[in-house]
C-alpha cells in the first residue's frame, strides 16, 4: 500500500544515482563561483535562487568576463528554456494536482527529477500519491545540489578525474535512454538530436541543445506518422 | 546588482519550469501533441550525451585509442539495456572508463 511517506522515500531512493554526476557539478560551479568573485553567500544562494546546474556555471563564467548583468540573466533563462518541453511533457501527469502542488513541483523540475520522474510516471508503479514521489525526488537532489555547492564554496579539492564524474551525467541519461528506444522512428529521433548537436554547437547561449531537441523531435514525429506506428505511451 | 539577476534568471528559470503546469498555459495544448511530446526525453537528454562522449576539445572524435568515454559509453549501452538499472549502469561505465584511462 502506498503511504505519501513511502512515495516520497521512494522519490528521494530513485533520484540518489543521479548524485554521483550532480554533486561533482555542483563542487565545480562552487569553486567557479569564488573564482569569479562571488562571495561565498552569493555562490550558495544562486543554487537554491537558480537552482540550474549548468545554467549556473554559464552565470559566473559570464559575469567573470564581464558581460552586461541584464544578458548575463537573459542568457542564463534561455540555457534552462529546455524546462518548457519538461514542464510541457510532464504536464498530462501535473495538470490535475492543486495550484499549491503544481508551484512546489514547478521548482523542483531539473533534468534529474524529470528523466526521473518521467520514467516512474511512466511505468505501471502509479499510486495516487506520485505528487509525492516527485517531491521526494526534488528535496533529495537539491539537497545534494546545495550540499555540494557548499562544499565547492569551501574550497573543496577537485577530485583529478573530476571530468570523469561530470560523465557520471551521461551514464545516468543514457541508462535512461537506452530502453526507451524500442521503434523506428524512436530510433531516428534519437540519431537526428544527436547529429544537430554536434552540427549546432557553434549556436550561442547553448541554443543548440534546444534546437536538436526540437529537430528530433520533428523527425521522430515524422517517422511516426509515416510508418503509422500510433502511439506509444 | 548580482542579487538582482540571480533573482531575474531564477525567476525565468521558474517561469520555464512552471510554463506547461498551469492549467490556463496547458488548456492551449492541443490533443495531439502528445504524440510529438513522447520524444522530448528521448531526445533533450540525447542532445546532452551525444556533446559530451563525441566532441573532445570541439571536434569530433571518433578514435577508439583516443575517445576512451565513447568506448565507455557504448559499453554502458549495453549494461543500461541488460541490466535497466541507473545505479549499475553509472558504475559500470565509470569503472570501465577508469580502467581505460589507466591502461592507456
Amino acid at each position: 500500500m502506498a503511504t505519501k511517506s513511502s512515495e516520497l522515500f521512494r522519490g528521494a531512493k530513485d533520484i540518489l544515482p543521479h548524485h554521483l554526476g550532480v554533486f561533482p557539478f555542483g563542487l565545480v560551479f562552487g569553486v567557479l563561483a569564488i573564482a569569479s568573485g562571488l562571495s561565498p553567500l552569493e555562490a550558495i544562494l544562486m543554487s537554491s535562487i537558480v537552482f540550474g546546474g549548468a545554467s549556473q556555471i554559464v552565470f559566473v563564467q559570464l559575469w567573470s568576463a564581464g558581460v552586461p548583468p541584464f544578458i548575463v540573466g537573459t542568457s542564463v533563462s534561455i540555457v534552462n528554456l529546455r524546462h518548457v518541453l519538461y514542464s510541457a511533457s510532464l504536464s498530462q501527469y501535473i495538470k490535475n494536482l492543486p495550484l499549491v502542488w503544481r508551484l512546489i513541483l514547478a521548482y523542483f523540475l531539473t533534468d534529474q527529477t524529470y528523466a526521473n520522474g518521467l520514467n516512474h510516471y511512466r511505468s505501471n508503479q502509479l499510486s495516487k500519491y506520485d505528487h509525492y514521489y516527485f517531491l521526494g525526488s526534488g528535496l533529495a537532489l537539491w539537497s545534494g545540489w546545495q550540499i555540494a555547492t557548499i562544499f565547492g564554496v569551501l574550497g573543496a579539492t577537485i577530485i583529478p578525474s573530476e571530468w570523469s564524474l561530470t560523465f557520471a551525467i551521461s551514464l545516468t541519461f543514457i541508462a535512461i535512454v537506452a530502453p526507451m528506444i524500442k521503434r523506428f522512428s524512436d530510433v531516428a529521433a534519437c540519431i537526428t538530436t544527436g547529429i544537430l548537436a554536434i552540427i549546432l554547437q557553434p549556436l550561442p547561449w547553448k541554443l543548440w541543445l534546444i534546437a536538436a531537441g526540437f529537430g528530433g523531435i520533428l523527425i521522430g514525429w515524422f517517422i511516426n506518422y509515416l510508418m503509422k506506428e500510433g502511439k506509444n505511451k | 546588482m548580482i542579487w538582482l539577476i540571480m533573482i531575474y534568471a531564477g525567476f525565468l528559470t521558474y517561469l520555464t519550469r512552471f510554463s506547461m503546469f498551469s492549467k490556463s498555459f496547458a488548456r492551449w495544448l492541443p490533443g495531439w501533441i502528445e504524440t510529438p511530446l513522447y520524444y522530448v526525453p528521448i531526445t533533450m537528454l540525447t542532445a546532452i550525451i551525444v556533446p559530451e562522449v563525441l566532441l573532445i576539445e570541439g571536434s569530433l572524435n571518433f578514435s577508439l585509442s583516443e575517445n576512451l568515454r565513447l568506448i565507455a559509453a557504448s559499453f554502458a549501452i549495453v549494461v543500461a539495456l541488460i541490466t535497466r538499472s541507473v545505479f549499475i549502469t553509472i558504475l559500470s561505465g565509470l569503472i570501465c572508463l577508469w580502467i581505460l584511462q589507466w591502461l592507456f
